[in-house]
C-alpha cells in the first residue's frame, strides 16, 4: 500500500513538474509587463545629423562661434557623447591626411587634398570636394557640391542644396534640402523635399557655389 | 467492422500528415526569423506627398474607450488636411454617441457616422457604409480599444506608395498583459503570431494577414472588389484572400505596434474564439477552391494560403483524431504500421513535432526581449484544449452558416478598461 501511495505521489509530481516554472511566473510577474511602445515615436530623416549638431551645440552653448573663429586653428576638449577632443579649422591645408578626432572648417572650404577623417567632417559654410576624401559622417550648413568619389561611411546632412556628380558612396542615410545626382553614387536611404536624378546640367548651382567660395 | 477500422487508421495517418505540415511551418517560420534575411517594411520611405487618409473606427456601446482612441488620434502627426476621422457608431445604446458628437464639435476632421434603426448590425455592415462617405485614398481602420502612437498612421499608409500593396498590417500588443493568466497567455500567443509568425510570411513573400484592426487598404480597389461581404464574420481575412486573388498582396509592418486590450474573462474569449473561428472557417468554404485554382498565386503562396485557411478547422480535426485514437485503442486497433521507420516518426514527433508552436512563440519572445515571459510557455497546454473546443464550436458555427444560410449576427467584444 505505501508503495502504491508513493507511486501515486510521484506520478503528481511529475505531472505537475513541467508547470512549476509557469506557477512561479505567473505569482512573482517578473515579466507581465507589456513590451514598451514608445507613443510619440516618430521617424526623422534629419535624426542623425539633428543628433550630432544638438550635441555639439550643447557642448559649445558657452562658446561662441565667432570666438573659435578668431583664434583658428584651434582644438577644444569638448562632451559630446563623451569627452574628446574637436578640431576647429578654417583651412583645408591646416587639416592632416588622417584625422583622427571630429574636425570642424568654420567657413566655406574647398577639399582639393585626399583627407581620411575618422570621425565626423563639420563645414561651417559651403563644401566642395574636388578629391577623394573619406569620412565618418558629414554635415554642412551650406551646400555642398561633391566632385570626386567621396566616401562616407554613415551620414551625411547638407542643409542646403548636396550635388554630386561622381561615383560617391553616401553611406547609410542622406538629408538635404534638395538632392541632385549624376554619375553612379550609391547610398542606402536619401530624403530631401526634391531629388533630381535626370540627366539636366548642373552648371548654374555649381558656378552660383564656386563664386562664392 | 473492417471499413470502419481502415477509415479511422486511414483519418489518423491524413491527420498525421496535416499536423506535420503545420509543424514544418512553424520551424520554417521560426527558423527564417530567427536566422533568415529580414525583409525591410517601408519605414525608410519618407514622403511628404502622402495619401489622403479615412480612419475608421467601428464601435458598438464603446463608452469606455471612445475617448482615448480619439484623443489618440487626435493627437497623430498626419497632416490634418489629408486626414478625416470616421468613428462608426453602430446602434450605441449607452454614451458612446454622445462623446462622438462632443469631438466632432470640437475637431471638424471627425466626422461620425451614427448608424441606427432597420440598418443591419456588424463590422463589415459599418465598414461598407463607411467606405461610401470615406473620403481618403486610403483607409486605416483601428478597433476602438486600440491606442495607437502618434506616428503610426503615416507608418502604415506609406506601404501604398508600392502600387502592388493592397493592404497593410501592422502589430498588435496586449496592455494588459500581466492582468491574469489568460491575458499573459493571449500576450506569448500574440507574440509568437507577430514577431515570427506574420514577419515570416512577409520575408518569405507567402500571404502574411490583413488582420482588421492596426491596418489599412486601398479604398477605391476594395470598393471595386465588392466591399465586405456582409455573411462573412472575418472580414479582415477575407480581404487579404480577395487581394491575393486580384494580384495585390499584404504588407507587414513590424515596428507599427499598437496596444489593445485583450479579453480578461475566459468566457468573452472563448465568444471571442468562436466568432474568430466561425468567421475564418467561412472564408476557407468560399475560397479554399479559388485559391487552389488561383493563377495569381506562386505555388508556395498557394500551400501557405491554403494552410492559413484551414487553420480553425485544425483544432476540429484534432478533436476528431482524439476521438478516433480512443475508438482505435478500444478496438484494440493502435497498430496502423509495424515500420521502424513510422516509429522512429513518432518519436520524433512527440520530442519535437509537438513542440513546434512552442518553439515559435519563445523565439518570438527572445526577439522582444521578454525572455522570462517563456517560463509561462508550459501553461499553454491548457490554452490549447480551450482552443480546441470553442475554435471546434466555431467550425460547427460555420458549418451552420453554409448549410442554411442563417442570418449572422456579429457579437462584440467586452471591454475591461475603466472610462
Amino acid at each position: 500500500m505505501p508503495e502504491v501511495i508513493l507511486l501515486v505521489v510521484l506520478f503528481f509530481i511529475f505531472l505537475f513538474l513541467p508547470f512549476v516554472p509557469s506557477i512561479i511566473e505567473l505569482f512573482l510577474k517578473r515579466d507581465a509587463e507589456p513590451i514598451p511602445i514608445n507613443p510619440e515615436r516618430k521617424k526623422e530623416p534629419d535624426y542623425f545629423g539633428k543628433s550630432f549638431i544638438n550635441l555639439l551645440a550643447t557642448a559649445l552653448k558657452d562658446l561662441k562661434i565667432q570666438e573659435v573663429e578668431k583664434s583658428n586653428p584651434v582644438y577644444l576638449k569638448l562632451k559630446l557623447n563623451r569627452e574628446e577632443w574637436v578640431g576647429f579649422l578654417n583651412d583645408e591645408k591646416l587639416a592632416e591626411s588622417t584625422m583622427d578626432t571630429p574636425v570642424i572648417f568654420t567657413k566655406d572650404t574647398v577639399f582639393l587634398q585626399n583627407h581620411t577623417f575618422k570621425r565626423e567632417l563639420v563645414v561651417f559654410g559651403n563644401a566642395v570636394f574636388k578629391n577623394t576624401c573619406v569620412a565618418r559622417s558629414l554635415y554642412v550648413k551650406g551646400d555642398c557640391v561633391i566632385e570626386a568619389p567621396v566616401r562616407i561611411a554613415r551620414w551625411v546632412h547638407v542643409e542646403g542644396t548636396l550635388i554630386v556628380n561622381s561615383n560617391a558612396d553616401l553611406g547609410v542615410s542622406v538629408y538635404a534640402r534638395e538632392i541632385r545626382i549624376r554619375g553612379w553614387t550609391t547610398f542606402k536611404r536619401a530624403y530631401a523635399k526634391k531629388i533630381d536624378t535626370s540627366d539636366a546640367p548642373l552648371v548654374d548651382k555649381k558656378k552660383i557655389i564656386q563664386k562664392e567660395l | 467492422m473492417g471499413v470502419l477500422i481502415f477509415l479511422l487508421k486511414t483519418y489518423m495517418v491524413f491527420l498525421m500528415l496535416l499536423l506535420f505540415l503545420y509543424i514544418v511551418r512553424h520551424y520554417f517560420f521560426t527558423l527564417n526569423r530567427a536566422f533568415g534575411k529580414q525583409r525591410l517594411y517601408y519605414q525608410d520611405v519618407l514622403d511628404e506627398d502622402l495619401p489622403t487618409v479615412s480612419v475608421l473606427v467601428p464601435m458598438h456601446n464603446e463608452e469606455k474607450v471612445a475617448k482615448h482612441i480619439l484623443e489618440l488620434l487626435v493627437a497623430s502627426d498626419y497632416p490634418k488636411e489629408k486626414l478625416e476621422i470616421i468613428p462608426i457608431n453602430d446602434h450605441s445604446t449607452d454614451r458612446t454617441k454622445e462623446i462622438l458628437e462632443e469631438y466632432a464639435q470640437r475637431y471638424p476632421f471627425i466626422r461620425p457616422l451614427h448608424r441606427y434603426g432597420d440598418l443591419p448590425r456588424g463590422k463589415q455592415n459599418g465598414l461598407n457604409d463607411a467606405l461610401k462617405i470615406a473620403k481618403g485614398e486610403v483607409i486605416i481602420v483601428y478597433d476602438a480599444d486600440y491606442l495607437p502612437p502618434k506616428a503610426q498612421i503615416r507608418t502604415l499608409a506609406i506601404a501604398f506608395k508600392d502600387p502592388r500593396v493592397g493592404a497593410v498590417m501592422g502589430r498588435v500588443v496586449p496592455i494588459n498583459a500581466g492582468k491574469n493568466l489568460l491575458t499573459r497567455l493571449l500576450d506569448i500567443g500574440r507574440s509568437g503570431g507577430y514577431q515570427v509568425d506574420q514577419q515570416a510570411r512577409y520575408n518569405l513573400n507567402l500571404i502574411p494577414q490583413y488582420g482588421g484592426t492596426v491596418g489599412g487598404f486601398r479604398k477605391d480597389l476594395v470598393m471595386k472588389l465588392g466591399g465586405f461581404d456582409t455573411r462573412i464574420l472575418a472580414e479582415d481575412t477575407e480581404l487579404t484572400y480577395k487581394l491575393y486573388l486580384n494580384g495585390y498582396k499584404v504588407a507587414y509592418a513590424n515596428i507599427a505596434e499598437c496596444y489593445e486590450e485583450a479579453p480578461e474573462d475566459w468566457n468573452v474569449r472563448a465568444r471571442q474564439l468562436r466568432r474568430w473561428s466561425r468567421g475564418h472557417n467561412q472564408v476557407m468554404f468560399k475560397y479554399f477552391i479559388p485559391t487552389t485554382l488561383s493563377k495569381k498565386l506562386s505555388f508556395w503562396q498557394k500551400v501557405d494560403g491554403l494552410l492559413l485557411l484551414a487553420i480553425y478547422m485544425q483544432p476540429f480535426l484534432i478533436f476528431l483524431g482524439l476521438l478516433d485514437s480512443l475508438l482505435l485503442f478500444f478496438l484494440g486497433e493502435m497498430e496502423i504500421t509495424s515500420s521502424y521507420l513510422f516509429l522512429l516518426f513518432m518519436f520524433a514527433h512527440n520530442s519535437f513535432g509537438n513542440f513546434a508552436p512552442f518553439f515559435q512563440i519563445g523565439i518570438a519572445l527572445v526577439l522582444d526581449g521578454a525572455k522570462q515571459k517563456v517560463f509561462i510557455l508550459p501553461l499553454m497546454f491548457f490554452e490549447f484544449i480551450f482552443n480546441v473546443i470553442y475554435a471546434s464550436l466555431g467550425f460547427f458555427d460555420a458549418l451552420i452558416d453554409l448549410t442554411t444560410k442563417r442570418t449572422i449576427l456579429w457579437q462584440k467584444t467586452e471591454r475591461f478598461r475603466n472610462a
